[in-house]
C-alpha cells in the first residue's frame, strides 16, 4: 500500500469542485500537465498529448490563456511563437494535483511521454 | 449551445454593421455640413438634391436611427442568451440587471454582486460567446490578503489585489458552474471577513 500524501478530504472536494467547473479540453489540460509534471510542454506537444486536432493556434489564443488567468498554469514565451507551458506548482489545489498524480498515475504519466517522444522523434 | 454561439456571433456582425453604417452616415453628414459651411462648390451632391434640407434632414434621421438601434442592441442581451442565464440566477435567489454594454449584473441574496461581461466574439481565436465574470470591489484590510488569495485560489478564480476582486473568464458551456463558484467565493470570503457572532 502507498502512503497517503498530507492532504485534508476539504483540499480535494474542493479540487473536484473547482475542476468540474471547467470545460473538458481545460480539464484533459490540466489532467495532462499534472501527469508530465515538472516537464514544460509546447502548444504542439500539449495538443498531440490530449488528442486535440493539432491546431496548437487555438489552444494559444483561447484556452490557455483563461487557464493562466485563473492562475492554472504557467505559460513562457520562449520566441514570438514558441511558449513552453506548465502547470503552475505554486497554486494550492494544483499541487494536491501533481501530489495525487505522481502517487498514482505512474502508467498515465508513461504514456504521456511516450506520445512526447513520438512528437520529439516526429519534429 | 451551438445554437447560442451561433447567435452571439450573428449579434457580434448585427453590431459591427451597425457600427459602420453609423460611421459612413457620420461622414456623408459632415462632408455635407462642410460644404455648406465653406459654401464651396467643389462637392456637388448636396446640390444635385432639389431639395438640400430634405436630404440633411434625411440624413439625421437615419443617423439618430442607427445610433438608437446600436446603443438598443449593445444594451441589450440576445433573448435565447438571455433566456439560458437569468432563470438560472432567479432559481438561486439572485436577481439580475443589465448594464450597459452587454452586461448583466447578479445580485445575491447577501447584498454583494458580481457582473457577467458577455463578450459576443473574439476575432484572434475565432471564439464566440466569452464570458468574464468580475466580482464588485470587497474591500478588504491587507491583513485579510492571504485569505482573500486562499479563496480564489479554491475556486480557481485569479485574485487582483490591486482592485479586491475576484474574475475569471469562461465559455458558454462553463457559464453556470464557474457562476456558482464564483458566487460560494464571494459567501466564503464574506463569511470569514466578517463572522457571525
Amino acid at each position: 500500500m502507498m502512503p497517503m500524501p498530507d492532504m485534508n478530504t476539504r483540499d480535494v472536494y474542493q479540487l473536484l469542485l473547482a475542476f468540474s467547473s471547467y470545460s473538458e479540453i481545460k480539464r484533459k489540460i490540466i489532467l495532462c500537465l499534472a501527469h508530465i509534471y515538472p516537464q514544460a510542454v509546447s502548444g504542439t506537444q500539449l495538443s498531440r498529448m490530449i488528442g486535440y486536432s493539432g491546431k496548437a493556434r487555438t489552444l494559444y489564443r483561447g484556452v490557455l490563456d483563461r487557464l493562466k488567468n485563473d492562475n492554472i498554469i504557467l505559460l513562457d514565451k520562449l520566441t514570438p511563437k514558441l511558449y513552453a507551458i506548465r502547470i503552475n506548482h505554486n497554486h494550492r489545489l494544483m499541487k494536491l494535483l501533481i501530489e495525487l498524480s505522481q502517487m498514482y498515475g505512474s502508467d498515465l504519466k508513461e504514456k504521456f511521454s511516450k506520445i512526447l517522444e513520438q512528437e520529439s522523434q516526429n519534429g | 449551445m451551438d445554437n447560442l454561439k451561433h447567435i452571439a456571433k450573428r449579434e457580434y456582425i448585427t453590431l459591427k454593421g451597425l457600427e459602420l453604417l453609423i460611421f459612413s452616415l457620420a461622414i456623408i453628414f459632415s462632408l455635407f455640413l462642410i460644404q455648406n459651411y465653406l459654401d464651396s462648390n467643389m462637392i456637388q451632391i448636396a446640390s444635385i438634391v432639389k431639395n438640400p434640407l430634405l436630404l440633411y434632414g434625411l440624413l439625421l434621421f437615419s443617423l439618430s436611427l442607427s445610433c438608437i438601434v446600436f446603443i438598443w442592441r449593445a444594451y441589450h442581451i440576445p433573448s435565447p442568451i438571455r433566456r439560458n442565464l437569468v432563470p438560472f440566477f432567479n432559481d438561486l435567489g439572485c436577481s439580475t440587471k443589465n448594464t450597459f454594454p452587454h452586461t448583466l449584473k447578479i445580485f445575491l441574496p447577501s447584498h454583494q454582486s458580481f457582473k457577467i461581461k458577455i463578450k459576443l466574439y473574439q476575432r484572434t481565436s475565432n471564439e464566440s460567446c466569452l464570458f468574464y465574470l468580475e466580482s464588485d470591489r470587497l474591500f478588504f484590510p491587507s491583513s485579510k490578503q492571504e485569505l482573500f488569495k486562499k479563496v480564489a485560489e479554491n475556486y480557481f478564480l485569479n485574485s487582483n489585489l490591486h482592485t479586491q476582486k475576484f474574475t475569471t473568464t469562461c465559455e458558454l458551456e462553463e457559464i453556470h458552474t464557474r457562476s456558482l463558484l464564483m458566487i460560494r467565493a464571494l459567501e466564503d470570503f464574506s463569511r470569514e471577513v466578517s463572522p457571525i457572532k
